[in-house]
């Protein structure tokens, strides 16, 4: 009987429904969470009720779903008869859900357990009901997300032309600032014309130098518009590195000699003479970074070293540093480079601050793949520096290479000139001896041993033209040296001057290291000496510029095609000769009007087109004409824009012979 | 180039510009200069109706006005019947050096250019160059 009591207590305990029916499938025992789970009448409960009736009161409500009950009750049964395990649901009316598994007995007779599910269920239920409602919101999601995005997009292209009705507001500000600064310009040297005090006279100075250094600000500010708006498309050309570092420091000589400042260039060799890039941009960003150590400093060497450098993104480059800047340029590098904006109350309390310079700088030098940067230097100063992608132009215009070497004495006295002039022949293997002063440059022509000499026409003691008549007076063959003048003008009137003193040939500032090894080849060549150097024409003032072999370097495009291909040089040439068809009738109109707008408009783009195809006797001759508008000089102006217009003529000719499609 | 002197009291003389300061100090010149008949407009619209009531000698003129520019008055002017004389030399004020905008103009038959600001001398020379060749 314990055995009986045990099982009592076991089966009255569970949480599930236990209902025992014998082998005649009659009630044996329904426990109390059966009783409570299937909801029995206790009559059909009692033991010796048949299955049957139980079963059939269920299917008579619908727990087994709906259909006629006595189909129901006999499907039921006939599963239990099975005597296999079983498994059902019961749905019950108040939207219980039971599972039934029947469990067959030794000697006959099924034990049915009943669990209720209905939380589980629900629970199942409930997560597809979450499920589908995630799906859906999901959906609803990605709905939301599209609607988002284009509503960003939107935002964005108003944006974009809020940036683009910036840079235009900014132009047209920039645009009017300039006419407001222009037109304050005629005033005030009005004022300046007419009886004023000491005083008086000084108030206008000021606003007068306080106009060009806001003209100077409205230029970085458009600079500025040009590169937030990506107007600004660097070109990739080839240029001597010298030459681009020569002009750069050049445009500063003023502002450094004013402060007792020696310029220096020093580039190392390892850098190639001929890169690929944008020079003109370069340019300003190396004006920007040595002008900064200008300004900053007083009697003292700042030096501009050029290096080659491996660019992050792994690119053949160039590092440009300048020794020397003052602890505040390199403090407000910094603030641009981390916080993006300079130190606006230090900078603005500072005289001849211009403000945008480096933040344009770092522009500049990013477009070109290079970064900027400051780093200390000797003697607690700091180094600017930036580097830029400037890849060796692939095929170096060789000319002089076969050539043995010659022993050049350059007569220069301005050092950056000195070291450029005698870096770029010792490139090509020759001796150079340097001075600085015309009397020196003779002592040393009269000792002989020199192939050539290089004279620089502005030298301090003997000028270039007293040196060349001292040195032409000695005796052959330190007499007859062949000599080079070195002009930063090309006035036919120089020119003339130069021939007469006994010059062979001129070449102009900044020296173009190709047409150097061209006279060099020319002038020391076998064939050649002194005498043979006299190159036809030669002579008459207006010829001043025939020098340059009929003023052809076909080395120009040549290098050029390497770099952009056949294709584009003869596109470039087939449009410089439809543009040459129109200047004849541009200049004829300038020379009847004598207009220096006019004069500029077309020599300044007859400069760029005639030195991008190798025309540099229409260049210089585009030069020598800028410079006599300049001076105003009627006579000279008639002169070289005729001879400007025969250049042309005799360019063409050539273009057409050897480069016209 | 012989220069006369000339006598600028009997010539007529338009100034086309549409900011007032800079086109006082223009007609400043101008009268120091030795002009007495200056006429003034702000654009090239009411430039062209000075143009056709005074008929002036000499026309100075700006180049960005609104809504009639310097370019499209100069090609109205040479195209036009109404006013006295459509060839009358027209100078341009401008701040721009492109050779675009000068070749426009030369094409459209501009006498000359005077880069803003204009000074005296500048000025003075151009006027003087134009009067000499009537």
């Amino acid at each position: 009987m314990a055995v009986q009591q045990q099982l009592d207590a076991v089966l009255s305990a569970v949480g599930q429904g236990v209902l025992v029916l014998d082998s005649d499938f009659r009630v044996v025992r329904l426990n109390a969470a059966g009783h409570r789970l299937l909801d029995m009448p206790m009559a059909l409960a009692e033991p010796g009720v048949p299955a049957r009736d139980l079963v059939w009161h269920c299917a008579e409500r619908g727990d087994f779903g709906p259909g006629d009950p006595a189909e129901l009750t006999a499907e039921f049964l006939a599963l239990l008869t099975l005597r296999e395990p079983q498994a059902f649901e019961h749905h019950r009316p108040d939207r219980r859900l039971l599972t039934v598994r029947s469990q067959p007995v030794a000697g006959g007779g099924v034990v049915l357990a009943y669990s209720d599910e209905t939380d589980f269920r629900h629970a199942v239920d409930d997560l597809h009901a979450a499920n589908s409602t995630l799906e859906r919101s999901v959906g609803d999601h990605a709905q939301t997300i599209a609607r988002l995005s284009a509503a960003v997009e939107a935002v964005n292209g108003r944006v974009e032309e809020a940036v683009r009705d910036k840079a235009r507001t900014l132009d047209l500000v920039n645009h009017a600032l300039r006419a407001a600064a222009g037109s304050l310009h005629a005033p005030a040297r009005a004022l300046l014309a007419g009886p004023l005090g000491p005083v008086e006279r000084g108030h206008v100075g000021d606003l007068l130098r306080s106009l060009d250094s806001l003209r100077l600000i409205l230029d970085d500010l458009g600079d500025l518009v040009r590169l937030e708006s990506d107007e600004i498309r660097l070109l990739d050309s080839p240029f001597t590195v010298e030459t681009v570092v020569g002009s750069a420091l050049t445009a500063l000589g003023e502002q450094a000699e004013e402060r007792d400042i020696t310029l220096l260039a020093e580039i190392d060799p390892a850098v190639p003479a001929t890169v690929v890039g944008d020079a003109a941009w370069l340019r300003h960003v190396l004006v920007e970074l040595v002008g900064r150590a200008v300004r900053d400093n007083h009697a003292v060497d700042i030096t501009l070293r050029v290096t080659p450098a491996g660019l992050p993104d792994g690119r053949q480059g160039l590092r440009f540093a300048v020794g020397d800047a003052g602890p505040d340029a390199a403090e407000e590098l910094r603030a641009w480079l981390t916080q993006g904006v300079p130190p606006l109350d230090g900078a603005l309390r500072r005289q001849g601050w211009r403000g945008l310079g480096l933040h344009i700088c770092r522009r500049l030098v990013g477009l070109m793949g290079g970064e900027i940067g400051e780093e200390p230097g000797p003697d607690g100063t700091r180094v600017l520096w930036c580097t830029a992608a400037l890849p060796a132009l692939a095929e170096e215009p060789a000319a002089v290479a076969e050539r043995p070497p010659l022993t050049i004495l350059v007569v220069e006295d301005n050092p950056v000139n000195q070291r450029v002039n005698a870096w770029l022949l010792r490139k090509d293997g020759h001796r150079v001896a340097v001075v600085g002063d015309g009397r020196e440059a003779v002592d040393l022509a009269a000792r002989g041993g020199f192939d050539a000499v290089l004279m620089d026409l502005d030298i301090p003691g003997l000028d270039g033209i007293a040196a060349t008549r001292a040195i032409r007076a000695l005796p052959a063959p330190q007499g007859a040296v062949p000599i080079i003048a070195i002009t930063s003008s090309a006035l036919p009137d120089d020119i003339e001057r130069c021939r007469a003193a006994g010059m062979d040939d001129h070449l102009p500032k900044p020296v173009n290291p190709a047409a150097l090894a061209r006279v060099l080849d020319r002038l020391t060549g076998p064939a050649s000496g002194a005498a043979a150097a006299g190159d036809g024409a030669g002579g008459a003032a207006g010829d001043g510029t025939d020098g340059m072999e009929g003023g052809f370097d076909g080395g120009v495009l040549g290098a050029l095609e390497a770099v952009i291909g056949r294709g584009k040089v003869l596109e470039l040439v087939g449009d410089f000769l439809a543009h040459a068809r129109d200047v004849e009738g541009q200049l004829a109109m300038a020379r009847d009007l004598m207009d220096p707008t006019i004069f500029g408009a077309v020599t300044g783009e007859l400069k760029t087109m005639a030195g991008t195809v190798g025309l540099t006797g229409v260049y210089q001759s585009a030069v020598a004409l800028e410079r006599a508008v300049r001076n105003g000089d009627e006579e000279a102006i008639d002169a070289q824009a005729a001879l400007l217009a025969r250049q042309m003529a005799a360019g063409v000719e050539r273009l057409r012979g050897q480069w016209a499609q | 180039m012989d220069k006369k002197a000339v006598d600028y009291d009997q010539y007529r003389i338009l100034v086309i510009e549409d900011q007032p300061f800079v086109r006082r100090t223009i007609m400043q010149i101008l009268t120091q200069i030795g002009f007495r008949t200056i006429a003034e407009a702000d654009n090239g619209e009411t430039g062209m109706q000075e143009c056709i009531r005074s008929n002036p000698d000499i026309i100075v003129c700006d180049i960005d006005m609104k809504p009639v520019s310097g370019l499209q008055f100069l090609a109205n002017l040479r195209a036009s019947g109404e006013v006295g004389n459509n060839r009358t030399p027209v100078v341009f004020l401008t701040n721009h050096t492109e050779s675009e905008i000068v070749k426009k103009a030369m094409a459209l038959g501009v006498n000359g250019f005077v880069v803003k600001p204009p000074s005296f001398g500048a000025l003075k020379e151009r006027v003087d160059r134009l009067l000499a060749a009537r």
